[in-house]
């Protein structure tokens, strides 16, 4: 085709973009008037639309031509239909009219029998793969596949256009259909085939766990092949690996799949991996090799993280990824580090990576910014409360010499981990405010607003957080994101530090004034908003604030006038009862999942095979795990907002709602539970049930981890009570520096403390594994108390960081209940006699599925109404299913009598529990005991 | 203020390169080429374009691009007049300014520009006093010995008059004054004018011995209206005339009577104008007098625009119908609207086709000759002479190609190109020019007047 080169060579002299472009609308004007004559012949026709393609490729907008791309299809000849196709799939969109007409072509074609035929079609389907062509044309492109007489060449193309539609269309292929048919081609003896396939079942297997389940077990059968036995043609050896890309795809194929039941094939998988790593331990020589090799061996980690079955092997990946960090290959590094963060993010002991930790803190100094990207996953997917401050602290370093591209993330990073593994307020304050001035610029408002969420949420932090934001604000340089938060947070808290030295609201006035001129609109804004809040905080500086005020009426952003003038209107203003009510302090925000969690998140790519895990703890993995398996689903929106939970708000989640009652815990050892820890986790739920089951009987089991196993034996005499507390040690190590002390909400209330005559070798050192300890409290009620005394048991276990789990003491008011029998008249002319007081009333209407199920439910409920401490009246209800009872709790203050009446509904599957007392707080907290025990059940 | 001062060529190829500042480096080069020159995007640029902190102007001439680049926030007025000026330094040192010239002349260019610029701060841009002491090899060579005194140069660059020496001697004494005007207009489809101004330049070219004054009046409504004594500055003048001994200039009186009754004896309106730096604008703003001591050889006394009263030099009446999807039918009649004495030349009228158009019958009666220009998308109408008070008219029916996303055509602007010799479209003329220099001599004045189209557009 000579015109197409002249053509060609025409536009590569052009000097300049005007010449082109004249020389490209000299040639379409000519191409126009060549397709208006009726005797176009084939080749003169195969030559315009090849320069149409050309142009096109240039960026000229071609706006013809396409009826002669599709004549071409048409056409006999393999030359005139080879750039037809090309011209269809790169001149035309998806909904264009003539593709009708190709993909009639495409079925003929795909039918033809010439395999060079078929082979164009196919490629066309794949560089189209338009809804249409995936609706018709997939059922031919599986008998492609399927079809015994094709030939390797055209099944290995089958395959890949079938992922291609499968990727783009998933509705549209049903692949449900024929997948079944296609899972026992990763067995093909071709290794092409097979790999091909293996690229298809991936996509697939995404979609379709389900269906394709049995292609698990067909890859491991492949892999065990290719791996132990050799068997191989010469043909797919690369620098001496076998077929590396089969191998890879397959293990990845595995990491789709949860473990293997069967012994047999676990057994042949880890035989698999261990060949693998082993093969690596020596280095090649040969770069191609080395490449191979370690890419299925990143691949095999990978699938082995994933498993999750054996700990030996992990630790020996840890260990060899370890090397890896350390490699002077730039792609070695990368994949080490990256396949670090996997591991990170399941294995439960993260001391083997914490050795390497210097490493990684130096890998984010690394040349590359691609190593440093992942230097910083690894460190968030390893950080925890042992490690937070260090990591923290070496990220903000790490801040100002950072790249701006990775600036954001790494702001984003530092403000979770700070808020999740904080243990001190004070340190939570410090790093947020020295994030926020150092990589302001580039962060979203989302972090800002998460600090004044955290803030206001928690009352201990309230007062040093006003502290530092005077300070800040006092400072001579203060950056924008910063001074809104000091801006609200002064407005809001700001008369907790009146009193102090220094910032008397003047002084707090005036600093932010100081800084409110050099500020955007938005941080003007806030400003006006604080001083507003002022007014109402300090009437003695009225005068002072309504004359800032004054000077924004008249600002030209219509934002701030409009603050102004409403503020100062409402300061002006004559009654005192409206500014109090607008300038209220703000109630602590709804637990709700972080933005900074959702932000961090949203950026998975939706193009590329799903990641079978994300950067971060263990938590979020097991979560995600949790909603792929489909087991916990409808739990998993609660567990993200639960795991989103900042530890200083999780303490004071009030008592009777799910996860805090069982224990709260700031720990980081595997055992120990804790409410940042979504409720799915078993331990978690199982001590909240221990902990309900406390509550009507004095012995048992309060806390059952995997390190430690708390037990409680009680006994009471009312007011008073002794209380055994057994710790076991269920952990392989010993474990060292244990200390158990109790604690009570308020001592005026509840006296709780060691027993009398209790020897000091109780407590011994260390306690070896399987051991007990045991420590006694003595239990005194003084008067009638809500909150339950917290148990603190604190303890080493070799090697890892002080561990410091806080558990609720299952000791309540109801504790301290004595059975008084009475007589059924007696019983109603008090119940009506409470009743009609009104006050001292607690009712629950509680769903309790367990009674229509059996008999039993029934007898459960009278043996929990009595194990809490009333006298059962028999007889005394006219329904005989009903339940009343009588109790007196004794405190040194005085006694309190107590009466209940329980009215279970088997058909609706609800349970009335009416309580009445002498005393409210009795009522309520023995009302509330007995519908956690419901929860419970 | 300039950080650094680059010249490509057409490809993108540096040519000139010199850094004044150190907060750039010379890889900022690259950064313009990629980002503008080669960019196929940006069919229309931006003269400037701020990347990241660095800011780059550029002016294209010839086959040349002229680019500044600035750091902080310089004031583009001012780069853009330097480009200007720069450019002007280079046509006049080297007749033309393109790629050969400055391959010819890196030496003397780099010159140049360490004279002008000074730590990127702008010097004396004066092509005149630049000459005397930033020569060329051969002539510095021969000129040794004249080469004038250190003390002199000074005294030149800082004195009242930097652009003129004062040892000029020429055996004639001449000046030419050449009033060229741009007509730009946009005219809806309906007939009613948009758009009409227009924007006049005065070039003088001056070959006067010493250092004559000039005076110069133009037919400046406000100077007429105000001072109906204008008479009485022609006396005035007169009588300086008879003492000075300059005889009424004979291209004058002649070929501005010539002017097929455009502008004669009426006054103009004139937007704002902006005067040579030799102009003295104290005198102007008091009594609107235009005096000055003119540089030598040419220069650019003035220029001005005007929005009133615009003589259109052509009635255009276009009718334009698309029938149906397969063709358009053209009708388009031009009228001259000057003197018939007088002709326009070179004039070409560009009427746009729609990009899918295939054939073209064109048929023209009057003069001028039209085709298919399919590298433009247009019909293009070459007229070569136009008789005023003529006209010419054309019918063309256009065939269109099948489109298959059929896009509705956007009907862009007939354009027309044209020259008219001794026409204003302002009705701007020269009442007179006198010259007083201390040794009173004679001096020949010659006054030439020329249209041309600037954007000159009827929609359709």
């Amino acid at each position: 085709m000579k015109g197409l080169t002249v053509f060609i060579a025409d536009l590569r002299k052009c000097r300049s973009h005007e010449d082109e472009e004249k020389r490209v609308n000299k040639e379409l004007a000519n191409i126009r008037t060549k397709f208006k004559e009726p005797s176009i012949n084939g080749y003169n026709r195969k030559k315009y639309v090849c320069k149409l393609l050309y142009m096109s490729l240039l960026g000229y907008e071609v706006n013809f031509g396409h009826r002669e791309a599709v004549e071409l299809v048409d056409s006999s000849k393999y030359s005139e239909k080879q750039v037809g196709y090309l011209a269809v799939s790169l001149l035309m969109e998806d909904e264009s009219e003539y593709l009708r007409a190709v993909v009639r072509a495409l079925r003929r074609d795909m039918h033809d029998g010439s395999e060079w035929i078929v082979c164009l079609a196919l490629n066309a389907i794949s560089n189209i793969g338009s809804r249409e062509m995936a609706e018709v044309l997939t059922s031919d492109i599986v008998v492609q596949l399927l079809s015994p007489a094709a030939s390797m060449f055209i099944k290995k193309k089958a395959a890949l256009c079938l992922l291609r539609l499968v990727r783009r269309f998933p509705e549209a292929v049903k692949a449900h259909q024929w997948v079944g048919r296609i899972t026992p081609y990763l067995g093909h003896r071709d290794i092409g085939v097979t790999q091909s396939v293996a690229s298809l079942m991936t996509a697939l297997a995404q979609q379709y766990p389900e269906e394709t389940r049995k292609a698990a077990s067909f890859a491991v059968r492949r892999l065990k092949s290719l791996v132990i036995d050799n068997e191989y043609t010469l043909d797919y050896v690369y620098y001496k690996v076998p077929a590396p890309w089969l191998q890879i795809k397959l293990l990845r194929l595995l990491q789709y799949y949860p473990a293997p039941e069967s012994s047999e094939a676990r057994a042949t998988l880890l035989s698999i991996l261990r060949h693998i790593i082993d093969v690596s331990q020596d280095v090649p020589r040969e770069l191609q090799q080395m490449n191979a090799q370690y890419s299925i061996l990143f691949e095999a980690i990978n699938l082995g993280i994933h498993l999750d079955i054996d700990q030996g092997l992990m630790q020996e990946c840890a260990v060899l990824l370890g090397r890896f960090i350390t490699s002077r290959e730039t792609n070695v590094r990368y994949l080490g580090l990256e396949t670090m963060a996997h591991l990170a993010a399941y294995i439960d002991r993260l001391d083997s990576i914490k050795a390497y930790q210097g490493v990684i803190v130096q890998s984010l100094r690394d040349r590359d910014i691609s190593v440093r990207r992942r230097a910083l996953d690894l460190l968030y997917s390893m950080c925890d409360v042992g490690s937070a401050k260090a990591i923290v602290s070496e990220l903000l370093r790490h801040m100002a010499l950072a790249d701006v591209a990775l600036r954001e993330e790494m702001a984003l990073k530092v403000a979770i981990l700070t808020e999740k593994f904080a243990t001190e307020y004070g340190w939570y304050v410090d790093v947020m405010m020295r994030l926020v001035s150092l990589a302001g610029d580039h962060m979203g408002d989302e972090v800002w607003h998460r600090i004044v969420q955290v803030i206001l949420g928690n009352e201990e932090l309230q007062v040093y957080a006003c502290k530092i934001s005077l300070q800040t604000l006092k400072a001579p340089v203060c950056h924008e994101s910063a001074f809104k938060v000091s801006a609200y947070v002064l407005g809001e808290f700001g008369h907790l530090i009146a009193n102090a030295a220094d910032s008397a609201p003047i002084d707090q006035l005036k600093a932010l004034q100081s800084k409110m001129s050099s500020t955007s609109q938005s941080a003007r804004a806030v400003a006006l908003t604080t001083v507003g809040k002022f007014i109402n905080l300090f009437p003695e500086i009225k005068t002072l604030c309504l004359r800032v005020l004054d000077r924004y009426r008249g600002a030209l952003d219509a934002e701030l006038q409009q603050r102004a003038c409403e503020y100062y209107a409402l300061g002006t203003l004559e009654g005192d009862e409206l500014l109090p009510t607008v300038f209220e302090e703000m109630p602590p925000f709804p637990e709700r999942q972080s933005a900074l969690m959702s932000r961090l998140l949203k950026r998975e790519a939706d193009t590329e095979d799903q990641r079978t895990w994300v950067v971060g703890g263990r938590e979020i993995n097991r979560e995600r795990r949790g909603v792929m398996s489909g087991a916990a689903s409808n739990n998993s929106q609660e567990a993200v907002e639960a795991s989103a939970m900042p530890v200083p708000a999780a303490s004071q989640t009030d008592a009777p709602s799910g996860s805090s009652t069982a224990a709260v815990s700031k720990a980081d050892a595997p055992s120990a539970t804790s409410a940042s820890e979504p409720p799915t986790d078993p331990s978690v739920a199982k001590s909240m049930r221990n902990y309900a089951r406390l509550l009507w009987e004095n012995d048992g089991i309060l806390f059952d981890g995997e390190e430690i196993q708390v037990g409680v034996m009680a006994q009471y005499k009312p007011p008073g009570g002794r209380l055994g507390v057994f710790l076991g040690n269920r952990a392989t190590a010993p474990l060292y520096n244990i200390s158990i002390t109790a604690r009570a909400a308020d001592g005026s209330q509840l006296e709780i403390q060691p027993a009398a005559g209790q020897e000091a070798e109780q407590m011994p050192e260390s306690l070896m594994p399987l051991a007990q300890a045991r420590v006694f409290f003595d239990v005194q009620c003084k008067q009638v108390f809500g909150a339950a005394p917290t148990l603190h048991i604190g303890y080493t276990v070799a090697g890892c960081a002080p561990t410091v789990s806080e558990l609720q003491l299952p000791v309540t008011v109801g504790h301290f209940m004595d059975p008084v029998t009475i007589s059924v008249a007696d019983f109603f002319a008090r119940w009506k006699q409470l009743g009609d007081s009104g006050i001292a009333e607690a009712q629950h209407v509680l769903p309790s599925a367990f009674l229509t199920k059996d008999a039993a439910g029934l007898e459960w409920l009278r043996s929990v109404v009595g194990g809490m401490g009333f006298a059962l009246i028999q007889g005394a209800d006219p329904e005989p299913n009903n339940i009343v009872g009588v109790g007196i709790a004794t405190t040194q203050a005085g006694r309190f009598g107590c009466l209940v009446r329980v009215e279970p509904k088997p058909a609706h599957g609800l349970t009335r529990v009416t309580l009445r007392a002498t005393n409210a707080e009795v009522a309520r907290s023995i009302g509330s005991n007995i519908k956690m025990v419901f929860e419970s059940r | 203020m300039l950080s650094a001062v680059f010249i490509y060529n057409q490809k993108g190829e540096v040519l000139i390169s010199r850094l004044y500042r150190h907060d750039v480096k010379r890889s900022v080069a690259d950064v313009f080429r990629v980002h503008v020159i080669s960019s196929p995007a940006s069919v229309v640029r931006s003269p400037v374009t701020t990347l990241g902190s660095t800011s780059f102007f550029h002016i294209r001439y010839d086959n040349l691009w002229l680019c500044a680049v600035a750091k902080n926030n310089a004031s583009a007025a001012m780069v853009f007049e330097f480009l200007y000026r720069l450019l002007g330094l280079g046509v006049s040192y080297f007749g033309r300014f393109d790629e050969e010239a400055v391959k010819n002349n890196f030496v003397l260019i780099y010159e140049l520009l360490d004279e002008i610029l000074d730590f990127g701060y702008p010097q004396n841009m004066e092509v005149d006093t630049l000459k005397l002491y930033v020569t060329t090899e051969s002539v510095r060579s021969r000129n040794v010995v004249e080469a004038p005194a250190p003390q002199s140069i000074t005294m030149q660059a800082t004195g009242a008059t930097t652009w003129r020496r004062n040892d000029i001697v020429y055996k004639k004494n001449e000046a030419f004054v050449d009033v060229i005007e741009s007509v730009n207009l946009i005219l809806s489809a309906k007939g009613t004018v948009l758009r009409a101004d227009v924007q006049g330049q005065i070039v003088m070219r001056s070959f006067l011995s010493g250092m004559p004054e000039c005076k110069f009046g133009l037919n400046d409504k406000l100077v007429l209206d105000r001072d109906p004594a204008s008479g009485s500055i022609v006396n005035r003048s007169g009588g300086v005339r008879v003492s000075g001994g300059a005889p009424p200039s004979r291209s004058m009186g002649t070929r501005a009577g010539g002017m097929g009754g455009v502008g004669d004896g009426e006054s103009v309106e004139i937007a704002d104008c902006q005067f040579h730096q030799c102009v003295r604008l104290g005198r102007f703003d008091t009594d609107r007098t235009i005096s000055f001591i003119p540089p030598d050889g040419e220069f650019e006394l003035m220029r001005y625009r005007t929005t009133e009263n615009v003589n259109l030099p052509f009635k255009v009446l276009p009718v334009v119908r698309e029938l149906g999807r397969s063709c358009v039918e053209y009708e388009v009649l031009i009228k001259s609207n000057f003197s018939a004495k007088l002709s326009a030349t070179n004039m070409v009228v560009s009427i746009p086709t729609p990009p899918n158009a295939t054939k073209c019958r064109i048929k023209v009666t009057g003069p001028g000759k039209a085709k298919y220009n399919p590298e433009e998308n247009a019909i293009v109408w070459r007229i070569s002479r136009f008789q005023g008070l003529q006209e010419t008219s054309l019918t063309a029916v256009v065939d269109l190609a099948p489109m298959t996303k059929p896009t509705p055509w956007s009907r862009p602007p007939i354009s027309l190109d044209f020259q008219v010799l001794m026409f204003t479209a302002s009705g701007l003329l020269v009442r007179f020019l006198k010259v007083f220099e201390r040794s009173n001599y004679q001096s020949v004045k010659w006054v030439r007047y020329m249209t041309k189209a600037g954007s000159y557009e009827i929609r359709i």
